[in-house]
């Protein structure tokens, strides 16, 4: 059975609603029962604590329990001033594969002269850089903490701006429609993947993608668990798509980005 | 996952229209294609909601897939002979209920006061769908404007429906949007039904709806053409309730209000 590979899953808390999955722990029990071997794990802490340093470590230390289950990336929220000092942390401490960015939450705009900064570490590191533009469809934010989702005309100005790095980006309202826009407005660049839990429609969504960029920059990312893994894994199995595109969307692709071993 | 189904219905799929108003080439191919992928992910009956008023289409799908479909009329609340059309819809045509949305001057806040369509539904025994995003306190204006204002409408209005149209059962759709609001606001109402169409497969709602309704006023919808099947029916499939409790709303529920049985 091929590998399978989840993008996107999220330890810590959900601060609007109990979703009784928090720990490493809870996380690969729902992996278990979606049949994923494999994740990129972050931290909701790092997203919502004003220290968001701790939630980076909370992952690294689950991430070195369970090592041939989950790796980490580390969310960066340029807006503090030692951030180049934490992430360097991470990679030395943790062994992150990778960078999450939240300008939502974390109130930055990527195409901020600080984060050419960000994007130079980046590359230095060879780490890709995730752009989640919200963690949840924007109706459904509570109208006490309502924050729009990132832009998607800034995310394709910065993967246009910055060709050297590698971006996956995923997530916000109406996904599918986004990725139309991103496409529209870097139609040149390659330099980025589409993580795939925002693609919850059209009906034929995926396919319509793998038919526009082939199926090589799709990653399988399912933001678990405030979505159901098993949603989009059986949107990508029951898709009309060929059965090497569902392995590289599945795992593939991540597998050779994150240097997976086994794959 | 459950094993073992009677029947899924799904409560809510569209014409595949991108323009609400102008049929476009090549829809009916894309129709076809719909329904085979609701079937590849195992959904037995789709209920056709038209867009605009385009009905005599939705007609036309029910008679070109027989068994598969049921049909539910849309965007006459502007016509005097409303309650006339949906009788005849009904009675001639087969169709199962009614869809209410917005319609050209005549946003939902204004149907929700009260519409002769709600009693003719009652004496037909077919429900009336309501698309629904149930907020009026606490949204900032940024948010009323992400979300479309003409579709905010207060909870309290809906609950007011539950009331004054005992015999009438509404649906209303997306699980009301703001939910938990939305779930609270209906509890009382035994007439007061939700669908669980068109949201991101968020962990939760389906749970919830359960926690505050019971199983018997959740109904499975998609959104179809606009949302992915499968992605959408996993909502109940894995929601953390009881396998009787799926069954109810991926089908049983919606097959006994319809009649189907």
């Amino acid at each position: 059975m091929a590998l399978i590979v989840d993008i996107n899953v999220l330890l810590g808390r959900w601060p609007f609603m109990p979703l009784k999955y928090e720990s490493a722990e809870d996380i690969l029990r729902l992996m278990d029962r979606a049949g994923i071997e494999r994740a990129v794990a972050t931290s909701l802490n790092s997203v919502f604590y004003y220290d968001y340093e701790i939630g980076n470590r909370e992952v690294g230390e689950a991430c070195k329990r369970h090592p041939d289950r989950l790796m980490p990336f580390a969310v960066i929220n340029p807006n503090f001033y030692l951030w180049k000092d934490h992430l360097r942390e991470c990679v030395e401490s943790y062994g992150v594969k990778g960078i999450k960015l939240h300008p939502d939450y974390h109130k930055f705009s990527l195409l901020a002269g600080e984060i050419a900064d960000l994007m130079g570490e980046a590359r230095r590191l060879k780490l890709p850089v995730y752009v989640q533009t919200s963690l949840l469809d924007m109706r459904h934010h509570p109208g006490y903490c309502f924050v729009p989702e990132v832009p998607i005309l800034e995310v394709a100005q910065a993967i246009e701006h910055y060709p050297e790095n590698t971006f996956i980006v995923g997530g916000g309202k109406h996904f599918s429609s986004s990725v139309q826009i991103l496409l529209k407005y870097a139609p040149k660049s390659t330099n980025f993947y589409i993580a795939i839990d925002g693609i919850g429609g059209p009906f034929d969504g995926l396919e319509r993608l793998v038919k526009q960029i082939g199926s090589s920059r799709i990653l399988f990312g399912t933001r678990t668990p405030i979505l159901y893994a098993e949603a989009l894994k059986l949107m990508v199995e029951l898709s009309k798509i060929s059965s090497e595109d569902k392995e590289k969307i599945l795992g593939g692709n991540a597998a050779e980005l994150l240097s997976i071993k086994g794959s | 996952m459950i094993d073992h189904l009677s029947m899924i219905v799904d409560i809510h799929v569209h014409i595949p229209f991108l323009d609400l108003e102008k049929v476009q080439p090549g829809w009916r191919e894309t129709f076809k294609e719909m329904l085979e992928a609701g079937e590849r992910a195992g959904i037995d009956k789709q209920v056709v909601l038209g867009l605009s008023k385009n009905n005599e289409l939705v007609k036309e799908l029910l008679d070109a897939f027989p068994g598969k479909l049921i049909g539910f009329i849309r965007g006459i609340c502007q016509d005097p002979d409303a309650p006339a059309i949906l009788e005849k819809f009904v009675k001639v045509y087969g169709f199962k209920g009614v869809k209410i949305h917005s319609e050209p001057n005549l946003p939902l806040m204004g149907l929700l006061v009260g519409h002769p369509i709600f009693l003719k539904a009652a004496e037909l025994r077919v429900p009336v769908l309501i698309h629904s995003w149930h907020e009026e306190e606490g949204l900032t204006q940024e948010a009323r404007e992400v979300i479309g204002a003409e579709h905010v409408f207060p909870m309290r209005i809906a609950a007011e429906l539950g009331k004054n149209y005992p015999n009438t059962t509404f649906i209303f759709a997306h699980a009301g949007g703001m939910w938990v609001k939305a779930f609270q606001a209906a509890k009382h109402y035994p007439n007061l039904y939700f669908d669980t169409s068109g949201f991101d497969p968020e962990r939760g709602i389906v749970e919830k709806a359960v926690e505050v309704l019971g199983p018997e006023r959740i109904l499975f919808g998609s959104d179809a053409p606009g949302r992915n099947y499968a992605a959408q029916l996993a909502k109940v499939q894995y929601a953390d309730i009881s396998e009787n409790d799926k069954r109810l709303i991926l089908g049983e529920n919606a097959a006994k209000l319809l009649e189907l049985v």
